[in-house]
């Protein structure tokens, strides 16, 4: 539609408002209160006129009709602004010097030559209860922008608008001192609030901006560092075109401190003679390495490894690549791995979490990849979220998974656990842990017995129905209630939900993977998904949320045995010659070994060498004291990392690498989006790129992988892999793009399998059900994630923040158990496996039920891994994390 | 709203002067034009018609005068 801005005709989108019709003109509207996506139009700084002598109505809550004719800057606005600044102005309180550039209301008074008048009296006192957040009421001019961002864009419902008048005021938990309510510390209140009102207590002006992808969970936020000289100041969410649209978690928010560390590798390490191949404990790190410097650390390797290969052949060599880490950095690794090493024994972290869902997501469908964007959720009529505590490990997700829940989309939690989407969901199903293929499969013969699959679906584009029906007999809707733990009617009424109601979609993390039978949890939903033809549609498919930041892109460009960049088989002789002619080789034909069969082939003897990058396996695998023991066996182990990790003190040289805020290259996040990572700071000491490493390695080699830049790794990889055919740097820096993207001019590919499954037909997988337990061990032991610390911690613990956050470690029992058990909170229990024992404090928890126990794996003073077996996935080889068989004992 | 009620307590008590009823008046114009519900709309309205209409009792009461003697007299609040 055509309307005037300020005299001049433009095009306007129908539905867009004035403020965002006039932003994209360029014309700038001052505002206070305005918050992305959502018109919430009380600060009436924004107003603009209608017509010569028309009324004032507010830009951004006001939507653009034909013809309008709208007046941004004239006299009668001019006053009528400065009226109202110099009113805000006048109730606004004293900024400390220091934080007076973050008050954007201060910078309109100054454009608007309004001299600063403060106000008289303080209208409360300065919360500062949170641990790194203050609160100064008597600079909150009641834009209400925290409590959209708190409580409708977060959904994390802590802030609200308490009072009326001229008492109104933000309130958290209703009345709460913040450091007392249930906030989050996302910090989305601070980084949207206009004044400094909510603000970083140390909050500095920086010299310099840096926009990247946020260093933790694979869900992909964009974030902007605030900098000055070599110390990060601050972390803010980015919003306009990105998955996050400006909200980041506590991680992001407050999780950058890593970066500075003193405690960072800064040389080459190389292990003293005579320093025997054991944990520090309590010796210093000069103690056990020599300084080192690059040329000689990259020669011995370079020799070792090149000796190794000869003596024992290429697959006495492993590697496994870092998911933290580029995708320039895992694809330069594994073409050393394949080229220079000549061994397919290149690994992962997927295979510790999502590998049965990539497996077996590629075996049914043909992409190991979430099928759907995570905005479509919104498309979804019912949501099943399954083994997933999103709230904890993916909190911008589950942001979106609060706001479905709250905009009426059924979703239904699954989960041993009441965990907090639980709490908020329609329906929530606790489930006996471990039972997942039982559930889902009972779901779909009811499904299939009263009619209510697909049919068209099935017939065409679907394989293997009737095998699959036929194997539907080994489940039975009696036995799955006692099974389950659910119901019969509650199984029966989802099954009609999830078929019926439809679009549906399903989200689901390590609660099904992380089981001796993941594999057949991932397909008993991969099955029902076809079976009701909720494949290839806007709200429907099958999504595996990611937990590393690049775990995804990792396995995309090779980073995993048996399969070159972009999941092209290494088996496949065509396929094989393609790489050759390109890299100028011969490799390996037969898929080498997964990192967790790495650990028990070195245990055996028959590996030689590893070469581990920012991996910590001592404490992320299963039974630690055996990985230990693996590792300290090798004859040789290199480690890349940028702590002096568990793992790396067992190696004989230590690679300094930069980390994720150091380095240019790229992350794919959970739904395929490509994205660029830019460095924020320069690496420290003489730490380099993990891609510059290999690079320089291979090149002291019989065979070098060659000289690369970042950008020239990304050419090489779109050579090489169709489905990133389109995809460079220079597009990159534009925004993400999600895989396939087959040439330069495509968008990329929102929803896979659209018109037939990528493999041409989707493929149904029978399943069974054949699970006996040790019931001489009768508590379950499910590891997982607090929502501010990652994984082994090597990072989030060197945040102060995350720090002053942190409770535990403790093992979480249900209320029952404890009272059973003797046990009081605080008391210190022994728990035994079948793989160890360790000591540590319980405390209650009644989201659990009786038998199910909950801990961590985050902290050094409960190593959980040292009692989890190394009992795997036939098929993916990922470990049972989730399903740990424990004996508790209360000790004095 | 505030400013308002600060201007018409002060012209009551016999404070202020007449740069403050000007004052008032773009703080009336400006909720007139800006605020979000009726109530501001008309309490601005009322502000600007008060000071339009009885404007002689206004700087009256700055001058220290109430004809009424309903605000203070000789000086004095009541």
């Amino acid at each position: 539609m055509k309307v005037t801005l300020d005299g001049i005709s433009l095009e306007a989108m129908e539905g867009q408002t004035i403020l965002e019709t006039s932003l994209s003109a360029g014309v700038n509207i001052p505002t206070l209160c305005h918050y992305e996506g959502s018109d919430n139009g009380v600060c009436r700084l924004c107003m603009v006129q209608i017509g010569e002598s028309g009324r004032l109505v507010p830009s951004c809550s006001t939507a653009v009709s034909e013809g309008m004719d709208v007046i941004t800057d004239s006299e009668r606005i001019r006053t009528y602004r400065k009226n109202l600044l110099t009113v805000l102005m006048k109730n606004h309180g004293t900024h400390p010097p220091e934080k007076e550039g973050k008050c954007e209301l201060h910078a309109l008074a100054a454009q608007h030559s309004i001299s600063v008048v403060h106000a008289e009296s303080i209208a409360g006192d300065l919360d500062a209860s949170h641990p790194a957040i203050d609160f100064d009421p008597s600079l909150c001019i009641g834009c209400r922008k925290c409590v959209i961002a708190c409580s409708s864009d977060q959904n994390n419902d802590v802030i609200e608008m308490s009072g009326r008048g001229q008492t109104v005021a933000i309130t958290f938990d209703g009345g709460e001192a913040m450091g007392n309510s249930g906030c989050v510390s996302c910090g989305s209140c601070v980084d949207s609030c206009p004044t400094g009102a909510l603000i970083e207590r140390d909050w500095q002006p920086a010299d310099r901006k840096v926009v990247t992808t946020c260093p933790y969970c694979a869900v992909g936020c964009t974030v902007e560092y605030g900098i000055k000289g070599r110390n990060i100041l601050w972390a803010r969410g980015v919003g306009g075109d990105t998955v996050n649209k400006g909200k980041l978690c506590v991680k992001g928010k407050f999780g950058f401190e890593f970066e500075t560390s003193n405690e960072r590798l800064l040389y080459p390490l190389i292990r003293k003679e005579g320093s025997g191949k054991s944990p520090l404990n309590g010796r210093s790190v000069e103690e056990v390495f020599r300084r080192a410097t690059w040329d000689e650390a990259l020669s011995l390797v370079a020799e070792i490894l090149s000796e190794t290969v000869r003596k024992h052949g290429p697959g006495s060599v492993g590697g496994i690549a870092c998911d933290r880490a580029t995708n320039e950095d895992v694809y330069a690794f594994q073409k050393f791995m394949r080229a220079t090493l000549h061994s397919d024994n290149i690994d992962q972290s997927a295979t510790l979490c999502h590998s049965p869902s990539a497996g077996m997501l590629s075996w049914g469908l043909g992409a190991g990849a979430s099928t759907n964007p995570i905005d479509d959720l919104f498309n979804s009529k019912t949501v099943i979220v399954v083994g997933s505590n999103t709230d904890r490990a993916h909190p911008v997700l589950s942001s979106y998974i609060k706001k479905a829940i709250k905009k009426g989309i059924h979703v239904t939690v699954i989960d041993p656990r009441k965990v907090e989407l639980a709490k908020r969901a329609q329906t929530f199903l606790q489930i006996r842990p471990g039972t997942d293929t039982y559930l889902f499969s009972a779901m779909a013969k009811y499904i299939v017995e009263n009619g209510l699959f697909d049919r068209d679906y099935v017939d065409s584009r679907s394989e293997g129905f009737e095998e699959f029906t036929r194997s539907l007999g080994n489940f039975d809707m009696d036995e799955a209630e006692r099974v389950t733990g659910i119901s019969r009617e509650k199984i029966e009424s989802l099954a009609i939900r999830y078929a019926t109601q439809k679009p549906s979609s399903i989200y689901w993390t390590l609660g099904i993977t992380e089981h001796e039978n993941g594999s057949d949890n991932v397909s008993s939903l991969v099955n029902l998904a076809i079976l009701t033809g909720n494949i290839g549609i806007p709200g429907g498919g099958l999504n595996p949320i990611r937990g590393q930041n690049n775990v995804q892109g990792g396995a995309d460009v090779g980073g995993f045995p048996g399969s070159l960049p972009g999941y092209q088989s290494i088996s496949d002789p065509s396929i094989r010659e393609r790489f050759e002619e390109k890299w100028n080789v011969v490799l390996p034909g037969e898929p080498g070994w997964k990192s967790t069969e790495m650990i028990g082939l070195a245990l055996a003897g028959d590996l030689k060498a590893m070469y581990i990058t920012g991996e910590n396996s001592v404490r992320s695998h299963p039974n630690s004291s055996e990985v230990e023991e693996a590792l300290r066996t090798l004859e040789f182990l290199v480690v890349q990392d940028i702590f002096m990790t568990e793992t790396a003190e067992l190696a004989d040289v230590v690679f300094p690498a930069a980390s994720t805020l150091e380095k240019k290259g790229t992350f794919t996040n959970t739904e395929r989006r490509i994205q660029m990572v830019r460095p924020v700071l320069d690496p420290p000491g003489e730490a380099r790129p993990d891609w510059e490493i290999y690079s320089d390695l291979s090149s002291r080699m019989p065979v070098s992988i060659a000289r690369f830049t970042s950008g020239g790794i990304m050419d090489e990889i779109s050579e090489l892999v169709p489905s990133w055919r389109g995809v460079s740097h220079e597009r990159l820096e534009k925004g993400g793009l999600k895989w396939p993207v087959e040439s330069p001019e495509s968008e990329g590919t929102e929803i896979l399998h659209v018109d037939h499954a990528i493999r041409g037909k989707a493929r149904f997988r029978p399943l069974s059900w054949n699970r006996t337990v040790d019931n001489s061990y009768p508590y379950v032991m499910i590891t997982g994630r607090k929502r501010e610390q990652y994984h082994t911690a090597t990072m989030t613990s060197r945040s102060s923040v995350i720090g002053k956050i942190t409770e535990g470690p403790y093992l979480e029992m249900s209320p029952d158990d404890m009272i059973k058990e003797k046990l009081s909170d605080g008391d210190s229990v022994e728990l035994e496996s079948t793989t160890g024992k360790l000591t540590c404090r319980v405390r209650a928890n009644d989201d659990l039920p009786p038998g199910v126990t909950f801990t961590t794996f985050h902290f050094s003073e409960l190593p959980a891994n040292l009692l989890t077996p190394d009992t795997l996935d036939p098929l993916m080889k990922t470990p049972a994390y989730k399903d740990t068989r424990v004996k508790i004992r209360k000790v004095s | 709203m505030k400013e308002l009620k600060e201007i018409l307590s002060g012209a009551r008590q016999g404070r202020g002067s007449e740069i403050d009823l000007e004052n008032g008046g773009e703080i009336a114009r400006m909720m007139i034009d800006g605020s979000i519900c009726a109530l501001g709309q008309v309490a601005g309205r009322m502000y600007m018609d008060a000071v339009a209409h009885f404007r002689d009792e206004f700087l009256d009461h700055l001058k220290g005068v109430c004809r009424s003697e309903s605000c203070f007299s000789g000086g004095m609040e009541r």
